[in-house]
């Protein structure tokens, strides 16, 4: 359904049914994300939370249901604007076979179903990528050498190489030191500034709890919490003022993109947002 | 007659410019595709795929036959390249079902492929040192068609491997992460198992469908040993396949050697002596000093005691530490962004 200003959700998820092998994993999803929202899935091992944005990222088949990304139906791979995705799995895939640099991973992140052979300024792009996580330095270095929050790090740039208009990660928590967690909760926190929407996977919102709009836990493969009521229609909450650097990048981005107007200034001292 | 005057013979020899030309093309192009092979875990593609090109070598001597060609072998290339094609793009089907029982489905094709071309070539006419020839290489009979045709071949291959390198390279290194992007992955897969049957079927004259496989690997494996990123590994693969191709070539013409397994035996001699050097290299290695961006990154979030923070970027200033877990001993800062 559209919002107000005529725009999709960023994902629209309607009745989705997923099988694999003879386990029903998801049973009946309808899940609206609305541009701009932070959502958290939570829930236990075995509820279906990954399978679920798997499902959304085209990884696994809707046995039944519809998924919508901007309005696309995901079956039509082709219409669904892929560009505007960004995602970041929980580590690093790929089998540390050769020496790959962790500018080349990132690079990967500039193509899509229209872009075989990324621009002439793939490198600086990529440098600039990973100087938003801190990594700019380590650009040529081997990424299999990298410890386990570097990696992730660079999995992250590689996703916002994309300008992602949605984020969708998984399980970012897990595995890594504080200092990395709290250094993601930054990065997420910039992100949502410029109005992106992130769709996070999560057992425990931990030190990313201050940025999450709304939260949706599955259990067996169902929703069984989801506090969207208490934000539904996202009304800007009064005297509230959109954080200056974040309009700017709005600007820069050449978007119309506003942050979310439930993004407030966040203060991870207190887990607050206040009115900047 | 000194080696000098022996070395100028070989070049002035037409066949041997022929065949020297086949062994750089072929030494070139084969370790691009060998480096996305191994980057997949899939090095033994070649090698499966090289048994079933076989068969398709010996159609084309049926067929040879069947049509009167003047030479016996005259379709055994394009035969090749049909068969290499038709194998390589069984192996995807297989290998993207994922099956249990793949391995079984594999072998089963490979050795089909060794014993169908060995079973038609007898039927064809044809005899063991034929037979050998193909299975060990033999560029001792090449034409200035067998130049083309290769040269051809050797474009195709370059062009794909290295005009579709970022595309190839996300879809070897991580294909969920491809396909997430919306990377037309299934096509990208059967332009890699294509490429790589031509591959074979390029490389067959010069070192044989049993050790084809080689020349796409070896000089994989001994650039892994020593190339920082994927980039430099495919170009100095690429460099070093040329080497041992054409040096392997030439010492064939001084000794009644087979070129498949001269040219093998010397790539895995380079890679033994680089495994060897390659710890005395390395040596010097020095201690990496902390990187000053992600010291700043981490001071955005307090994280890093005693690190300055008017380094902080002013627009991050909102954020100033971590509220759960957060270290008791991280220093406080402003959160307002007036501070």
């Amino acid at each position: 359904m559209r919002d107000r200003a005529g725009r999709h959700p960023a994902v629209q998820i309607d009745g989705l049914h997923v099988e694999l092998g003879a386990n029903s994993v998801l049973e009946g999803i309808d899940l609206e994300v609305a541009d701009g929202q932070t959502l958290a899935l939570l829930g236990a091992n075995g509820s279906g939370k990954t399978t679920l944005v798997r499902a959304v990222l085209g990884l696994v088949p809707a046995t039944r249901g519809r998924i919508a990304v901007y309005g696309a139906d995901l079956v039509m791979r082709r219409a669904v604007p892929w560009s505007r995705l960004g995602y970041v799995p929980q580590r690093v895939n790929a089998q540390p076979v050769m020496s790959v640099t962790a500018e080349e991973v990132v690079a990967a992140g500039l193509l899509d179903h229209r872009r075989l052979v990324p621009g002439s300024h793939a490198r600086e792009r990529a440098q600039d990528a990973l100087g938003q996580v801190g990594l700019r330095e380590r650009s040529r270095d081997n990424v299999h050498l990298f410890s386990g929050g570097q990696q992730q790090r660079v999995l992250i740039a590689r996703a916002l190489i994309r300008r992602p208009d949605l984020l969708i990660i998984d399980e970012p928590l897990s595995g890594i030191d504080h200092d990395s967690q709290t250094a993601l909760a930054v990065t997420l926190s910039d992100l949502q500034a410029r109005g992106t929407t992130i769709i996070v996977v999560l057992h425990d919102p931990g030190v990313l709890a201050p940025l999450i709009h709304r939260t949706v836990v599955l259990d067996h493969g169902r929703v069984r919490h989801d506090d969207a009521a208490g934000i539904e229609g996202f009304p800007p909450r009064a005297g509230s003022t959109l954080p200056s650097d974040a309009s700017d990048d709005a600007r820069v981005r050449g978007t119309d993109r506003a942050p979310h107007p439930d993004h407030h200034a966040l203060d991870l001292t207190t887990g607050r947002r206040g009115s900047s | 007659m000194t080696f000098l005057d022996t070395l100028l013979s070989m070049l002035s020899s037409e066949l041997m410019q022929r065949a020297l030309l086949i062994a750089g093309l072929v030494g070139v192009s084969a370790p691009v595709i060998g480096t996305y092979l191994v980057q997949r875990r899939l090095a033994l593609l070649g090698d499966g795929i090289g048994h079933v090109a076989l068969t398709g070598v010996a159609m084309g001597w049926l067929a040879g036959a069947a049509a009167g060609t003047a030479s016996a072998d005259a379709l055994a290339v394009p035969g090749a390249v049909a068969a290499a094609i038709i194998g390589a793009l069984l192996i995807e089907f297989v290998r993207d079902r994922g099956r249990t029982s793949a391995d079984v489905a594999l072998a089963m094709l490979f050795y089909g492929g060794i014993a169908g071309g060995v079973l038609l070539i007898g039927l064809a006419g044809g005899t063991a040192a034929n037979l050998t020839g193909y299975l060990f290489g033999s560029i001792s009979t090449v034409d200035s068609l067998d130049v083309w045709l290769s040269a051809g071949l050797a474009v195709f291959i370059l062009g794909v491997g290295l005009g579709l390198r970022p595309a190839l390279f996300a879809l070897c290194y991580d294909e969920e992460f491809a396909r997430a992007s919306g990377l037309p992955v299934r096509a990208l897969n059967i332009l890699v198992a294509v490429t790589a049957a031509l591959t074979v079927a390029i490389s067959m004259r010069v070192v044989g469908v049993l050790l084809v496989s080689a020349l796409m690997i070896v000089p994989v494996a001994v650039a892994q040993l020593i190339a920082p990123s994927f980039r430099a590994t495919m170009g100095v693969a690429m460099v070093l396949g040329g080497i041992v191709c054409v040096v392997g070539l030439s010492i064939t013409y001084f000794h009644a050697l087979s070129p498949g397994a001269t040219i093998t035996v010397l790539a895995i001699t380079l890679y033994a002596g680089v495994a060897v050097i390659r710890p005395l290299l390395h040596r010097r290695r020095h201690l990496r000093r902390p990187d000053p961006q992600h010291l700043q990154h981490l001071s955005r979030v307090g994280a890093v005691r005693g690190y300055p923070a008017d380094t902080r970027a002013d627009g991050h200033a909102r954020v100033a530490s971590a509220s759960r877990g957060a270290r008791s001993d991280a220093p406080r800062r402003n959160t307002s962004r007036s501070a």
